[in-house]
C-alpha cells in the first residue's frame, strides 16, 4: 500500500506546487506580493530499523522575503517622498522669482525708470501717471507672488491634511490586520497574504511619514513615530490631527490622539524630523514663510525709502508730498495667555532682519530671540530696538512667564500699495530754492540743496532764509527776517540751517549772500525726482541694494531647488535599487514560475505513473490469486 | 548562482530609463521654446543671480541712454533757441551802429527806432520759448508761465535760477535748461566792470569812451565824475570821488583823446570837444539787461529825432546801447559754449553707454540664452537615448518562457 500512499503524497505535492505557482503567476503584478514558495520534506519510515521512504511531506507554504531590504525599501520610500513633495514646491518658488518680466526685479526696474523720463519732464502728467501706474505693478507684483506663496502655504496645509488622512486610514487598516494575524498565527497558520498586505500598508505609511515597526511575538507589529509616539499599538491605531502650530504663528503642527494618550490631544514635537511626505510638508511651511519674510523686508525697505524721500518733497500743488505706498506694520501674537501685550513698531526699515522674533518674560528679563539664526539678546526692560524694530510694552506690561511672536515684516508684500492715485501729488519738486546774490565777489557756487530727513519736513522750511558770511567758513543768518543767528560751514562745506543742506564749491567771501526761499510754482523742478531715483543703487535693505537683495532670494532659492533636485534624484535611485533588491528577492519571475509549473506538472505526471505502477501490480497480484 | 530578477523590474527599469529621457525631451522643448537656457532659478542659481543683476544694470545703463537721448533733444532745442537769440542780437548791434550815422535825417532815425522796436519784440518772444510740451524754456523751475513780461521800461522776470539736471551715467548729471535770470536778468552793462556816460544836461560835444581798469587791486566800487570846466579860454577837468565826495583832481589841463585817470584803478578818454560844466559820470556796472538797454537806445533815437536831444547825446546813448548788447550777446554765446561742450560730453557718454549696452546684452545673453549648437546636439543624444530605451523594453519584455511551453 506504501506505494499508492507514496503516489499520493507526491501527487498532492506536484498538485500543492501548481497551485502556488498558478497563485505566483496570478499576483505577479499585485503590489506588494511576496512570491510562495512550497516547503517539502521527504517523509521518513515510521518502522523502526528500516529505512524506507514514506513519500513526500508538506511543510508549508513560505513567503519568501527579506525583512532587512523590507525595511531599507520603507526608510527609502520614506526620503524620496520627502524630496519629491520639497521639490516640487521649491521648483515652484524658484520659478515664482525667477519670472523674467512678471518678476519684482523688472517690476522695481520699470518704476525707477519711470520716475527718471519723469524727471526729463517734471510737469508731464502723461510720465507722471506712468509713473503711478508703475508704482500700482510695483505693488501688484509684490502682492501677486505673495498671494501665490500664501496659495502654496494653503495647498501644503490640504496636502498635510490629506497625508494625515492616509497615515490615520492606514494606521486603522494595520491594527486590524494586526488583529487577524495575531489571531491565525494563534491556531498555527501562517497568514501569507495577510502579511502581504500589512508590509504593503506599511510601505504607504512610510511614503507618508516615517515609521519604526517593532515585531510582536504574536505576530502584530507596533508602529512609533520618528518622534517617539505611538501610532499602532495593540491596544489600536492612534489618530493624527493637524493643528495650528502656537508658537509660529501661521504654520500648522501635529497631535496625536487614542489609547496611548488617553484620549486627550498630544501635539507631537515640531523639532523632530518626522520624515515621509509629512516632514517634507512641514518643512516647506518654513521655507515659504522664510521667503515671504524676504519679500516682505523688501517691500517694507523700498516703500519706505520712496515714501520718505516723496516726504520731504513738493508735489505739483506745491505742497508736501506724502506717503505713496501703505507700509506694512509689525504683527505681534500673545501666545500663552496672560494680560499683558507688547507692541512693535519699525523704526529704521534699513536694517531689518527677514525673520520672526520671539520674546519671552521671565518676571525680570525680557529675552529676545531672533528665529531665523536663534541669535538672542536679553534686557531688563522695555521698550528696546532690534534689528530697526523697537518693541515696547503695551498697556499692561507683560506677566513674568508670557511668552510673544513678533512677525515684522511678514506682511509687507501682501500689504504693499498706493496711497494716490492723483499724479500731481507725485513730489518730484523740492520745497526750497537757494540763490546767490549776484553782487557776491567771492567763488561759492551752489552744488546742491536738498532737504535733511527723515520726514516730516522741518515746520518752518518755506520761511525765507537770508545768510551772509562773515568769513569764508562762518555766516549770519535771519529765517523769515528773524534774529540774525550765527552758524559756520560743516565738515563738508554744507550750510545746515532749517531743516535743508546747502552744499557749495568754491569760497565764500564776507559780505557774499545767500537766499534760501520757497519754490513756488516750481513745475520744472525735478530735484526730489533725481533723488528718488537715485535709490535704485542705495543699499537700504540691510546694506544690500534692492537688486542684490532680490539677487540673494532667487539664489538662495534657485540653489535650494537645485541641491533638492540632486538630492531627490539620489533618493529615487536609492529606492528603485532597494526596491530592485527587495523584489529580486519576493518578487515573481515568470520564467522561473514557467520552470516550475514544468516541473511540478512532470512529478505530476510521474506520481501518476507511479500509482498506475502501484495499480498494475496491485492487478498483478489480483491476477494471481485467480 | 545569478541574481534573481523579478519579472516586474525589467517593466520597471524599462519604464523609467523611457520617463527619464521623456522629461529630460521636455527640458530641452522648454528650452527651445523660450530660447533660454535658465528657465529657472534651479537651472542655474548662480546664473541666475548673476543674470538678474547683468539685468537691473541693464534697465540703469537703459535709462541713461533715454537721459542722453532726450539730454541731446533738449540741448538742440536750447542751442536752437539761443542762435536764433544771437541772431537778433547781431541784426539789433547792426541797426544800433547803422542809426549812429551822422548824416542819417529825423525820419531815418525813427524808422531805425521802428526796426529796433520789432526787433525788441522778437527778442520778447525768444525769451519766452517753449518746449515740445509747451514748457517756458527760460523760466528755471517755474516753467508753466511766461518767464518775462516789458511793460515798456522795466522787465519782469517771473521764473526762478532753477536749473533741471539728469542723470546721464552713474558720475555725470548735465543741465538741461539755463533760467531767465541767468540769461537775460543778471548781465553787467558797460563793459562789465564799469560804466560810463555823459550827463544828460551836457551841452558840448565830448564823448566820452568806455572806460578801461588800469589796476584791477585798486578796483572798488565808487562813482567817479570827470567834470569840465573852461579856465580863461582853456578846458581843463577835475575828477570827484562822488561816493567819498573827494576831489581827486583838481584843474587838470584836457587834452582830447588822452587818457584821464580816475582813481588808482581806473582810465577813461573824452574825444571832441565837451563845453564848461559838462559831466560825465564813471561808476560800477549796473545789472542791464537787453531789453532796457535797447528800449534805452530807441528813447534816445526818437528824442533825437524829435530834437530834444543832441546828436552828441545820442552818440553817447547808441555808444551804451551798443557795449550793453555786447554784454548780453557774450553771455548768450558763453552760455551756447558752455552747453556745446554739455553736447560734446554726452557724446562722448553715449558711446560708453552704448559700448556698455552691448557688453551687458552679451553677458546676459552668454548666462541666459540658449546655446542652439548645444542644444541641438542634446535634443539628438537624448532622442537617440529615448529610442534606444524603448527599442530595448519592447525587446526584453516580449518573450517568456510560456511562449515556448
Amino acid at each position: 500500500m506504501s506505494l499508492l500512499n507514496i503516489g499520493r503524497s507526491a501527487l498532492a505535492a506536484a498538485n500543492l506546487g501548481m497551485s502556488t505557482t498558478s497563485h505566483n503567476i496570478a499576483n505577479a503584478n499585485t503590489p506588494g506580493y511576496s512570491r510562495q514558495q512550497v516547503t517539502q520534506r521527504s517523509a521518513v519510515s515510521g518502522t523502526p530499523g528500516l529505512f524506507s521512504g514514506k513519500g513526500v511531506e508538506i511543510v508549508g507554504i513560505e513567503r519568501i522575503t527579506n525583512e532587512f531590504f523590507t525595511q531599507q525599501a520603507n526608510i527609502a520610500a520614506a526620503d524620496s517622498s520627502r524630496s519629491e513633495v520639497q521639490l516640487s514646491y521649491l521648483n515652484r518658488i524658484a520659478d515664482l522669482l525667477t519670472g523674467d518680466e512678471a518678476s519684482i526685479p523688472g517690476a522695481v526696474n520699470r518704476f525707477f525708470s519711470g520716475l527718471q523720463d519723469l524727471a526729463s519732464r517734471p510737469a508731464s502728467q502723461t510720465e507722471r501717471q506712468t509713473v503711478l501706474a508703475r508704482a500700482t505693478s510695483l505693488a501688484d507684483r509684490f502682492n501677486n507672488i505673495d498671494n501665490q506663496l500664501q496659495a502654496m502655504t494653503n495647498e501644503l496645509a490640504r496636502q498635510l491634511e490629506t497625508s494625515v488622512a492616509t497615515i490615520n486610514s492606514s494606521a486603522s487598516r494595520i491594527a486590524t490586520l494586526n488583529d487577524q494575524i495575531a489571531l491565525q498565527s494563534g491556531t498555527g497558520i501562517t497568514p501569507n497574504d495577510l502579511l502581504d498586505q500589512r508590509d504593503q500598508l506599511v510601505r504607504e505609511l512610510s511614503s507618508e511619514v516615517k515609521i519604526s515597526p517593532l515585531k510582536q511575538p504574536d505576530g502584530r507589529v507596533d508602529i512609533f513615530l520618528a518622534s517617539g509616539d505611538p501610532l499602532v499599538m495593540r491596544d489600536g491605531a492612534s489618530k493624527l490631527v493637524v493643528q495650528s502650530n502656537t508658537y509660529n504663528p501661521g504654520t500648522l503642527q501635529l497631535a496625536s490622539t487614542g489609547a496611548a494618550t488617553g484620549g486627550n490631544l498630544r501635539p507631537i514635537l515640531t523639532n523632530v524630523d518626522l520624515g515621509g511626505k509629512v516632514s517634507g510638508l512641514m518643512s516647506l511651511q518654513t521655507d515659504i514663510n522664510g521667503a515671504r519674510n524676504e519679500i516682505g523686508r523688501i517691500a517694507i525697505a523700498l516703500a519706505t525709502e520712496i515714501n520718505h524721500q516723496q516726504q520731504l518733497g513738493q508735489d505739483l500743488n506745491g505742497q508736501a508730498g506724502t506717503a505713496l505706498f501703505a507700509v506694512a506694520t509689525p504683527k505681534t501674537f500673545s501666545i500663552n495667555g496672560g494680560a499683558g501685550s507688547i507692541s512693535a513698531a519699525i523704526s529704521d526699515s534699513s536694517v531689518l532682519k527677514a525673520s520672526d522674533y520671539r520674546v519671552d518674560y521671565d518676571g525680570t528679563n525680557y529675552t529676545v530671540t531672533r528665529q531665523s539664526d536663534g541669535v538672542q539678546t536679553t534686557y531688563a526692560s522695555l521698550p528696546q530696538t532690534v534689528d530697526g524694530l523697537t518693541i515696547s510694552a503695551g498697556g499692561t506690561a507683560p506677566v513674568s512667564g508670557q511668552v510673544f511672536i513678533i512677525q515684522p515684516v511678514r506682511e509687507g508684500a501682501s500689504f504693499i500699495s498706493p496711497l494716490f492715485s492723483d499724479s500731481s501729488r507725485l513730489a518730484a519738486a523740492l520745497p526750497v530754492n537757494a540763490v546767490l546774490n549776484t553782487a557776491n565777489t567771492g567763488t561759492a557756487q551752489i552744488q546742491q540743496l536738498s532737504v535733511n530727513g527723515p520726514p516730516p519736513r522741518a515746520a518752518t522750511i518755506l520761511q525765507p532764509v537770508a545768510i551772509t558770511f562773515t568769513s569764508s567758513s562762518a555766516f549770519n543768518y535771519t529765517v523769515n527776517g528773524g534774529a540774525v543767528q550765527t552758524g559756520t560751514l560743516n565738515a563738508n562745506g554744507e550750510i545746515v540751517v532749517n531743516g535743508w543742506t546747502l552744499k557749495l564749491t568754491g569760497t565764500a567771501a564776507v559780505g557774499d549772500r545767500i537766499s534760501v526761499t520757497a519754490n513756488t510754482n516750481g513745475s520744472g523742478d525735478n530735484r526730489n525726482l533725481i533723488a528718488m531715483g537715485r535709490l535704485s543703487q542705495s543699499q537700504f535693505i540691510d546694506g544690500d541694494s534692492i537688486t542684490e537683495a532680490n539677487g540673494q532670494l532667487i539664489g538662495s532659492f534657485g540653489n535650494r531647488a537645485a541641491e533638492m533636485a540632486i538630492t531627490s534624484k539620489a533618493n529615487d535611485r536609492l529606492l528603485a535599487q532597494v526596491k530592485q533588491q527587495e523584489s529580486s528577492v519576493a518578487g515573481v519571475n515568470l520564467d522561473e514560475e514557467a520552470a516550475n509549473l514544468m516541473r511540478y506538472q512532470q512529478a505530476y505526471q510521474a506520481a501518476a505513473k507511479a500509482m498506475a505502477s502501484a495499480n498494475l501490480i496491485f492487478e498483478a497480484i489480483l491476477n494471481l490469486a485467480n | 548562482m545569478s541574481l534573481r530578477i523579478a519579472s516586474s523590474t525589467f517593466h520597471e527599469l524599462g519604464y523609467q530609463s523611457i520617463a527619464k529621457n521623456q522629461s529630460e525631451l521636455l527640458k530641452i522643448q522648454n528650452q527651445f521654446a523660450t530660447g533660454k537656457r535658465i528657465n529657472s532659478a534651479a537651472d542655474d542659481p548662480a546664473g541666475t543671480m548673476r543674470a538678474s543683476e547683468l539685468k537691473a544694470a541693464k534697465s540703469v545703463n537703459d535709462q541713461y541712454q533715454r537721459n542722453q537721448t532726450y539730454a541731446q533733444n533738449s540741448l538742440n532745442l536750447l542751442d536752437g533757441t539761443l542762435s536764433d537769440i544771437s541772431d537778433v542780437m547781431q541784426s539789433m548791434r547792426e541797426t544800433l551802429l547803422a542809426a549812429g550815422n551822422a548824416t542819417l535825417n529825423a525820419t531815418d532815425r525813427q524808422q531805425y527806432a521802428q526796426q529796433l522796436r520789432s526787433k525788441l519784440d522778437q527778442m520778447l518772444n525768444l525769451s519766452n520759448s517753449r518746449d515740445e510740451a509747451g514748457r517756458y524754456l527760460f523760466a528755471g523751475f517755474n516753467d508753466a508761465a511766461a518767464p518775462f513780461t516789458f511793460g515798456g521800461s522795466t522787465l519782469t522776470y517771473s521764473g526762478d535760477n532753477g536749473v533741471r539736471e539728469l542723470q546721464v551715467s552713474s558720475s555725470v548729471d548735465v543741465p538741461l535748461n539755463v533760467s531767465g535770470q541767468e540769461l537775460f536778468v543778471d548781465v553787467l552793462s558797460g563793459n562789465g566792470v564799469i560804466q560810463t556816460s555823459g550827463a544828460a544836461a551836457n551841452t558840448g560835444a565830448g564823448l566820452i569812451n568806455g572806460g578801461s581798469v588800469t589796476n584791477a587791486s585798486a578796483l572798488t566800487n565808487e562813482n567817479f565824475q570827470v567834470q569840465i570846466r573852461n579856465v580863461s579860454g582853456a578846458l581843463v577837468y577835475d575828477v570827484v570821488n562822488t561816493t567819498t565826495a573827494t576831489t581827486l583832481v583838481t584843474g587838470a589841463a584836457f587834452t582830447a583823446g588822452a587818457a584821464i585817470n580816475v582813481g588808482p584803478a581806473l582810465a577813461v578818454s573824452i574825444t571832441g570837444t565837451p563845453a564848461h560844466g559838462d559831466v560825465f559820470n564813471i561808476g560800477p556796472a549796473q545789472q542791464q539787461n537787453i531789453f532796457q538797454s535797447i528800449q534805452t537806445a530807441i528813447t534816445a533815437l526818437e528824442r533825437n529825432a524829435a530834437g530834444s536831444i543832441s546828436n552828441t547825446a545820442l552818440s553817447d546813448a547808441l555808444r551804451i546801447g551798443i557795449s550793453n548788447l555786447d554784454q548780453s550777446f557774450d553771455r548768450v554765446l558763453n552760455v551756447r559754449n558752455q552747453f556745446g561742450n554739455i553736447g560734446q560730453e554726452l557724446d562722448l557718454q553715449a558711446d560708453s553707454t552704448s559700448r556698455t549696452d552691448i557688453d551687458l546684452q552679451t553677458r546676459i545673453s552668454d548666462i541666459v540664452d540658449l546655446d542652439p549648437i548645444k542644444a541641438s546636439t542634446d535634443l539628438a543624444q537624448t532622442q537617440t537615448n529615448l529610442e534606444a530605451s524603448q527599442a530595448l523594453y519592447s525587446r526584453i519584455t516580449r518573450r517568456t518562457l510560456f511562449d515556448y511551453i
